[in-house]
């Protein structure tokens, strides 16, 4: 304590150690509390229920009190120069008040910001969309009315590798805000972004380059023994010098080249954005021309810098791509927006001393960039005249403060763009604050605002310098970058990019894409360059397509890994009825098609597995053969699906192996139950774009789901064997509770009755499980498409995830996986394609049922499956009796011998198939089971019949048990099978 | 005190007072002494505590003197009357026999009752109806101590007409409780924010919001003081924020009732425990003889019998005993 109290005083006194110091120290006692608040936001809506979470209960009980003591120590230092006023009776009531003073319009504001990082955005206000498009952090929660997020390292980082700027985070957040951002989230922005996105990992003819605009970050990273190690110098290299790259003379120093920018446009031309009214795109010749003055100007103090800066450097060819570049640019744009933007041109009033700014700011010593604070200026005097801006001036005086990556120059605010929005703003009356009207939030974040960007951004040509490294060490070169504060982003430039060939596919018309995959893909070909990270969209929303459009963008080899045999039969299809592909463009290799499959003249795309493709064991000649061929090109796009499910280990493998240009993984669950998914943050990227499924759900893109929770008691028998058993028996018993399968049967009933598709796990239905081939599965759910007759089927572990059943629209969860919230999510994920009778009056279109034996572990499992669909915002009824059950006839295992009978057998035949279930324990790990079904698929595809027998005796066959208790005379044959085994 | 004539209730004036005393002071000053009384009840130190008040605390069962202490203590009536909103707080309020509000006579009433509607520029005579409590409890304001003019406030008239005290409560709806059993409260009040603290685990706090979540733990602890789940759900659902349209999400408030019925699962009966049998026919026979048996472990000879059957057994192995 007294430490914290000296620290206060310095705090008081200015001294910057001493503030950051305390700041740290604040945040590591925040960090504790918000880990508490996690903890019993896990616990505290659901655990309730819970008869077994005693000794859980305490530790966080234990917790809570240090947490608690630590906020208070946190706080001490506030309440001498707050005047906090609080209640004293009730416990909670000394917590700490952020920021007393809220700015007058504070309601207009949507966000509170507390120190810790946590935000809490009011998605009923009438920015609120704007403000989530704009968010930098990650989504805790996502309810109807307030959602909650966080800032954290990870998401600044995100952030940051979409092209957003510190300072346009600080600003834009502290518009947003009800009140000033606090100081503490201020310094931990600018500490984690200032050192964002400044160094890239570029491939290029198949070698890695690390490269960055500010040579000095190179020298401290090279300073790093892994680095240094990894490092291929140039002159061993001499040969291989690309055109762009320069050969330096001194060993030590670095290639140096230079870098422009062009927007993207994707495939399909309903995608260019609606901008302004009039699109023409004939531009007067004049202007052309003006055009032609700025880039040479441009082009020409680049030129100088670069010069002046690093000696020794080339200017290639590289001023005749740049004009084309720059012309193209203006091509795409609007008139209106042409005539404000190229009149002016940047360049011509620049001063020697504000060239020798530039050259300080290109080298990285000088943030501010005033010549184009200069151009925001004349700007938005021009351009504010619809609307009073209040605060040209304020935002003239930010702008000048810009710490700015020259990479991505970018104006933060006050646009003609943004003329359009703010009348219809105005029109609807709305009263805002006026520098939230001038806030365009979407130039921030949105891309085609970004194009506008360019045309300003275009000017500031950047020297990039680059070293190169050895591809095997890559990982641990990115690695070290990340320890080392500078995380590696990884841009593509695929459209510069001439080794590999271009592959001709585009887009379908009839291919539309929702505005959410765009915005998605907006935030991955931002800057016009392909970056590799990360898209989390729910499950049926069309994570595929977004995979196929980014194909048809780059238009280059395409890899494509995903989980199954099925999925790979799934890809295969998506790509060819999306896009105008031919037959032989899409390759598959699987266990049933490995087969040498030459892609037409060496190019097109390739589906595969994951397990395919890392199989450490013996191949089988053709397999070698398709691996060779696999590991020998350099692939434009790796695609890798369902990028949850994968650890770390396997990605490693599969990065090493294969040479890509731009990684993006896909994936509707970014949450494990162990720590991996950190890794995949240095491993693929960043989180691009993650959706809201309640959003979603609402706007009719996917199903809107009731989800409930039936509770099921145990039978007294089981209850009494359950009690005295160990815990994989107790699994056994709470899953085959008689109870549960009578409220089974019940809700299958009604279900049919109501024409709904089911999905589920029993009774004389068809059924898919670990043991059933490829083809099988395909043929069942084909089945299931088409026969009117059938209705439900059953599904182990393995349908969790990539089955796509569109029709499915109730799924009746039996047994699950302990508490993997992933599963949960996966599970309903299947029945969450948006149906054809969607969006009648909001009512449900699909059924989400759980079945829970009551008192039992599975009730505290199940309370922790949730949360993650809690936290987007689902809620579970709780259904404690199933009204008209007792009537409905003929119900199974209605008579006590019959469920006396089927304990016995339970207890049996679990005796003798305990050995292996421990096996399957051992492999199943708690957060690992999707990666099983992974490997499961494979292992099966690879005729390793023996693990599909063990997983069918129980595990993966917990469903399964069901399946053929309820078929009569073929009852338990499973577990014979294993008896016999024995 | 009250004899229920006319006159013990004091006489309108038509005399007009030299001070303007409008009806919104009046509101205002209602409120504060309302939420002033409040506070005694949750505990907030403060300067000064009427004993009236105090007493009528006590009276009220609102509060009770604490074991081993002489500092009142808020009981269970009490938290419930927290969650309670003002009508009903004003309701159960006993303002002690004398002042019940049922022995007030109907003129009395009609009279308390008619003033607002008409004029507040009324006065009861003092050492009538009036007291100091009815002072403090902010149901009629005093200019002056030593003045004759008592203006009763909506408050009184309110509890006398029955009438909802509309307008007075001021604020609108202040609460969002989502799906996630989070409940954000927009408010800076610190009785608003104790009276939450009962069932809420508050976890932020900002300059005009509260940010807690309902927890099976926060909620239980409700319970004990004697707070009902509907209770809770009723407080939540009366100061709903309007951007929830007075709707609390159905599993919020289906869980609280299931957190309230599971601690009414097990019900205990009064049983007798026999252990340490000299002799295992001793138990043996106490297990195959006695009917009354409810639980028995062979392996650890231990029995449980109803009361019925510990008489029966008792004597059993007394004469086992001889």
């Amino acid at each position: 304590m007294k430490r914290i109290r000296v620290e206060s005083e310095d705090d008081d006194s200015n001294s910057e150690f001493a503030v950051s110091d305390s700041s740290s120290h604040d945040s590591s006692a925040s960090l504790e509390y918000d880990s508490n608040e996690n903890h019993t936001g896990v616990q505290g809506p659901n655990s309730n229920r819970d008869t077994h979470s005693d000794s859980n209960s305490d530790s966080n009980a234990t917790r809570n009190t240090k947490a608690v003591r630590k906020l208070k120590q946190a706080t001490s230092q506030h309440t001498k120069r707050k005047v906090t006023v609080t209640a004293t009776s009730p416990p909670n009531s000394d917590l700490e008040l952020d920021n007393e003073t809220l700015k007058l319009d504070h309601s207009l504001r949507p966000i509170y910001a507390a120190a810790d990082g946590s935000l809490y955005l009011e998605a009923f206000s009438p920015i609120a969309e704007q403000a989530i498009d704009f968010l930098v952090a990650e989504p805790v929660s996502r309810p109807k009315l307030i959602h909650e997020y966080i800032l954290t390292e990870y998401s600044l980082y995100a952030a940051v590798s979409v092209g957003i700027q510190t300072e346009s985070i600080i600003q834009v957040l502290n518009k947003l805000c009800k009140t000033d951002l606090p100081d503490k989230l201020v310094s931990f922005i600018r500490k984690h972004t200032n050192s964002y996105g400044k160094v890239k990992l570029v491939l290029k003819d198949n070698h890695q380059y690390v490269e960055s605009a500010f040579p000095e970050v190179l020298r401290i990273l090279l300073k790093n023994e892994v680095i240094k190690d990894a490092r291929i110098s140039v002159a061993e290299n001499s040969t291989e010098v690309s055109n762009d790259f320069t050969e330096n003379a001194q060993n030590d120093e670095f290639t140096t080249r230079f870098q422009t920018f062009e927007p993207v446009t994707f495939t399909r031309p309903a995608f260019v954005p609606k901008t302004a009214g009039s699109a023409s795109n004939t531009m007067p010749r004049n202007i052309r021309e003006n055009s032609n003055a700025v880039a040479k100007s441009n082009s020409s103090v680049a030129y100088q810098n670069s010069a002046s800066s690093t000696q020794g450097s080339q200017v290639s060819k590289l001023y005749h791509d740049f004009e084309r570049d720059y012309i193209d640019l203006f091509e795409t744009e609007n008139d209106d927006l042409f005539d404000e933007m190229s009149v002016l041109d940047p360049f011509e009033n620049l001063d020697p001393t504000q060239i020798e700014k530039l050259d300080r700011i290109l080298s990285g010593k000088q943030p501010a960039i005033e010549f184009n604070s200069h151009i925001l200026g004349e700007n938005s005097d021009e351009n504010s005249q619809p609307f009073v801006n209040r605060n040209v001036d304020e935002t003239r005086g930010q702008t000048n403060r810009v710490q700015s990556d020259p990479i991505d120059l970018a104006p933060p605010i006050t646009l003609a763009q943004l003329d359009k929005e703010t009348d219809e703003e105005n029109s609807q009356s709305l009263i805002m604050p006026q520098d939230i009207l001038d806030l365009n939030i979407a130039f921030i974040t949105d891309p085609t605002a970004a194009r506008t960007l360019g045309s300003q951004a275009a000017p500031a040509s950047v020297i990039i310098s680059s070293f190169e490294i050895a591809r095997m060490k890559s990982e641990h070169v990115r690695k070290a970058c990340s320890a080392a504060g500078f995380p590696i982003l990884e841009e593509y430039d695929f459209r510069a990019d001439t080794t590999i060939p271009t592959f001709d596919i585009a887009l379908k018309p009839a291919a539309i894409l929702r505005p959410y995959q765009e915005k998605s893909l907006n935030k991955m070909f931002g800057n016009g360059r392909a970056r590799s990270g990360i898209i989390v969209l729910p499950c049926g929303a069309g994570k595929t397509l977004v995979g196929v459009t980014a194909a048809c963008t780059i238009k280059k080899r395409v890899l494509v890994l995903c989980t199954s045999a099925v999925s790979v039969e799934q890809w295969a299809r998506e790509f060819k009825s999306w896009a105008n592909v031919k037959d032989g463009d899409v390759a598959k290799f699987t266990s049933q098609h490995k087969e040498l499959v030459r892609l037409p003249n060496d190019n097109g795309i390739l589906i595969s597995t994951y397990t395919m493709v890392t199989f450490s064991n013996k191949r089988a000649y053709d397999a070698q053969k398709m691996m060779d061929y696999i590991c020998s090109r350099e692939w434009g796009l790796l695609l890798l699906d369902e990028v949850h499910v994968v650890p770390a280990d396997m990605f490693r493998k599969v990065l090493t192996i294969v040479a890509a240009h731009c990684k993006l993984g896909l994936t509707a669950t970014l949450v494990r139950e162990d720590d991996k998914i950190g890794n995949l943050n240095y491993l693929i990227g960043p989180k691009l774009y993650e959706a809201n499924w309640l959003d979603l759900a609402k706007k009719g893109h996917i199903a809107n789901v009731r989800c409930s929770e039936v509770w099921c008691t145990m039978t007294k028998e089981f209850y009494k064997e359950y009690l005295g058993q160990s815990s994989r028996k107790r699994q056994l018993l709470y899953v085959m509770n008689p109870n549960k399968i009578q409220a089974c049967q019940y809700l299958i009933d009604y279900h049919e009755a109501r024409g709904d598709k089911h999905y589920a796990t029993k009774l004389n239905r068809p059924y898919i499980y670990g043991g059933s081939s490829t083809a099988d599965r395909l043929r069942t759910l084909q089945q299931f498409k088409y026969n009117p007759s059938l209705n439900t089927i059953f599904l182990s572990k393995v349908g969790d995830t990539s089955i796509d059943i569109p029709e499915a629209s109730c799924l009746i969860q039996i047994s699950s996986h302990y508490g993997s919230r992933r599963q949960e999510a996966q599970r309903l994920g299947r029945i969450l394609r948006a149906k054809k009778n969607a969006i009648k009056n909001g009512d449900y279109n699909s059924f989400f049922y759980t079945l829970v034996s009551r008192d039992t572990e599975e009730v505290y499992y199940c309370a922790k499956r949730q949360q993650f669909l809690i936290d987007q915002g689902y809620a579970y009824d709780i259904i404690t009796q199933l009204d008209g059950m007792e009537t409905v006839a003929p119900l199974v295992y209605r008579s006590i011998n019959e469920r006396l009978e089927l304990l016995a057998t339970i207890l049996v035949s679990h005796d003798m198939v305990v050995f292996d279930d421990e096996e399957l324990e051992d492999y199943d790990s708690l957060g690992s089971s999707a990666f099983k079904t992974a490997e499961f698929s494979s292992s099966e595809v690879n005729k390793v019949t023996q693990v599909a027998a063990t997983m069918s005796s129980l595990s993966g066959a917990d469903n399964m048990a069901y399946i053929e208790q309820t078929r009569g005379g073929v009852r338990h044959r499973r577990f014979d099978g294993s008896f016999k085994k024995k | 005190m009250l004899c229920g004539n006319h006159s013990s209730f004091g006489l309108l004036t038509e005399s007009k007072d030299k001070a303007n005393v409008t009806i919104e002071y009046l509101d205002s000053y209602a409120k504060d002494a309302w939420e002033a009384v409040l506070h005694y009840l949750v505990g907030t130190p403060s300067n000064k505590k009427p004993s009236a008040v105090m007493a009528l605390m006590e009276h009220s069962g609102l509060m009770a003197a604490g074991s081993g202490s002489k500092e009142l203590r808020i009981t269970n009536k009490g938290f419930q009357f927290l969650l309670q909103d003002v009508n009903e707080q004003l309701g159960s309020l006993e303002l002690g026999q004398d002042y019940s509000i049922t022995s007030l006579t109907d003129t009395q009433r009609q009279m308390l009752g008619i003033f607002p509607a008409s004029l507040f520029e009324t006065y009861l005579k003092k050492n009538c109806f009036c007291s100091e409590d009815l002072k403090h409890l902010g149901l009629v304001y005093q200019r002056k101590s030593k003045s004759s003019r008592f203006y009763p406030t909506r408050l009184a008239t309110s509890l006398t007409s029955g009438a909802a005290v509309s307008g007075e409560t001021g604020e609108s709806g202040y609460i969002i409780v989502e799906t996630n059993f989070k409940v954000y409260a927009y408010t800076n009040s610190p009785l608003q924010i104790a009276v939450l603290s009962l069932f809420v685990s508050l976890k932020a706090r900002f300059a005009n919001m509260v940010i807690g979540v309902l927890t099976r733990d926060s909620v239980r602890e409700a319970f004990n003081n004697g707070i009902s789940a509907s209770q809770i759900t009723q407080f939540l659902a009366n100061h709903a924020h309007s951007e929830m349209k007075k709707v609390l999400p159905n599993t919020v408030v289906d869980q609280i009732r299931l957190w309230e019925s599971e601690r009414k699962r097990a019900v205990a009966h009064a049983s007798h425990l026999y252990s340490d049998f000299g002799r295992i026919q001793d138990y043996l026979e106490v297990l195959s003889e006695l009917g009354y048996v409810l639980w028995n472990s062979d392996e650890k000879k231990l029995i449980i019998v109803s009361p019925e059957g510990h008489v029966r057994v008792r004597e059993f192995l007394q004469r086992r005993g001889k």
